[in-house]
C-alpha cells in the first residue's frame, strides 16, 4: 500500500503547500529515476552475465543486453521502483516540512531550505544504498536466471555472504548447496537492504562462441 | 571445466568485484537522485508568492 503523501499535505498550512509544491518530486521525475535506475540495472545484468559465463569457463565473452524481454523486464521493475522512490520521497518531505513548522513556528523559506537540506542529507545517507542495493539485485537475479535458462545450465548455488539477519535469508543460507534452478525460481533480493547473492556452481556447458549472452 | 576449488576462489573474486560496483552504482546514484531541482524551485519562489501564503494564517518571521 503506498504511502498517501496528500492527506499529510492537506493537513499542512499554506506556506507549507507551497514549499511541498516546489520540492516534490513529480511524473517526470519518475522517468528520469527509472531512465536513471535501467541504466544501473542494465549494467549489472550485463556484468553478471559476463560472471556466469567466466563460470561455465568461458571467460572470453561478455553480457550484452540491447533488445529483448529481458530488457523489457527491467525496464519495467525500474519503473515501479522509481515510481516507489518518488512516492516515498514526497511522504516523508511532508513529515520533514511539517516537523520543521513544528520545531520553528516562524520559519521563513530560507530556514525550510536550510532545513530542508540536512533532512535529505540525513535520508540520503542510508536510502541511497537500499536503492543501489535493490537495483543491484534485481538485476543480478534476473541475468543468473536467464543465463542458466538460455543455455540449458544446471547445477547448483549457494547463498552468500553467510551471514543472514532476516528469517527467509538464513533458510537459504542454512540449506547450502541448492538445486540452481530452485535456487534461481526462488532468487533474492528476499527483502529491503538484503545484500545476498547466488554463487553458481554451474553443470557442463555448451560451446562458448554459441553461449547466449543477452544479445 | 572448472574445478570445484577454482569455482570457490572465483567466486570469491566476484563477489569483491560486485561489492567495487555496488560501491560505485551507490556514488552515482547519489548525484542523480539528488533533488536539485526542488531546491531550486524553492529559491525561485517570488516574496509575492511567499507573502500571499503567509497571509493565509502562518505566522512567519526571520529565523
Amino acid at each position: 500500500m503506498p504511502r498517501d503523501w496528500r492527506s499529510l499535505v492537506d493537513s499542512m498550512t499554506d506556506v507549507q503547500k507551497l514549499v511541498h509544491l516546489a520540492m516534490r518530486l513529480d511524473d517526470f521525475e519518475v522517468d528520469r529515476i527509472r531512465g536513471e535506475l535501467l541504466k544501473e540495472g542494465r549494467r549489472v545484468y550485463e556484468d553478471e552475465l559476463t560472471k556466469q559465463a567466466q563460470r561455465v569457463g568461458c571467460r572470453n565473452r561478455a553480457g550484452r543486453l540491447t533488445v529483448g524481454p529481458a530488457l523489457s523486464e527491467l525496464n519495467r521493475l525500474y519503473e515501479e521502483h522509481a515510481r516507489s522512490i518518488v512516492n516515498t520521497y514526497n511522504y516523508d518531505l511532508a513529515g520533514a516540512i511539517i516537523a520543521i513548522g513544528v520545531e520553528v513556528p516562524t520559519a521563513n523559506r530560507y530556514t525550510y531550505e536550510a532545513r530542508l537540506r540536512g533532512w535529505e542529507a540525513r535520508r540520503n545517507s542510508w536510502k541511497l544504498g537500499q536503492v543501489a542495493m535493490a537495483t543491484n539485485g534485481y538485476a543480478r537475479s534476473m541475468a543468473q536466471s536467464d543465463f542458466a535458462a538460455y543455455n540449458s545450465i544446471d547445477g547448483y548455488a549457494i547463498l552468500r555472504p553467510e551471514k543472514a539477519v532476516c528469517p527467509v535469508c538464513q533458510g537459504w543460507v542454512a540449506r547450502g548447496s541448492i538445486p540452481l534452478r530452485e535456487a534461481l525460481n526462488n532468487p533474492p533480493p528476499y527483502h529491503g537492504n538484503c545484500p545476498h547473492t547466488y554463487d553458481t556452481f554451474p553443470g557442463q556447458a555448451g560451446d562458448c562462441s554459441t553461449l547466449w549472452m543477452g544479445e | 571445466m572448472a574445478s570445484h576449488r577454482e569455482l570457490v576462489r572465483l567466486a570469491e573474486v566476484q563477489r569483491r568485484d560486485r561489492a567495487r560496483q555496488l560501491q560505485a552504482m551507490q556514488e552515482r546514484l547519489a548525484v542523480a537522485l539528488s533533488n536539485e531541482v526542488g531546491f531550486n524551485r524553492l529559491r525561485a519562489i517570488t516574496d509575492e508568492e511567499w507573502e500571499a501564503a503567509v497571509l493565509a494564517g502562518e505566522p512567519v518571521g526571520e529565523a
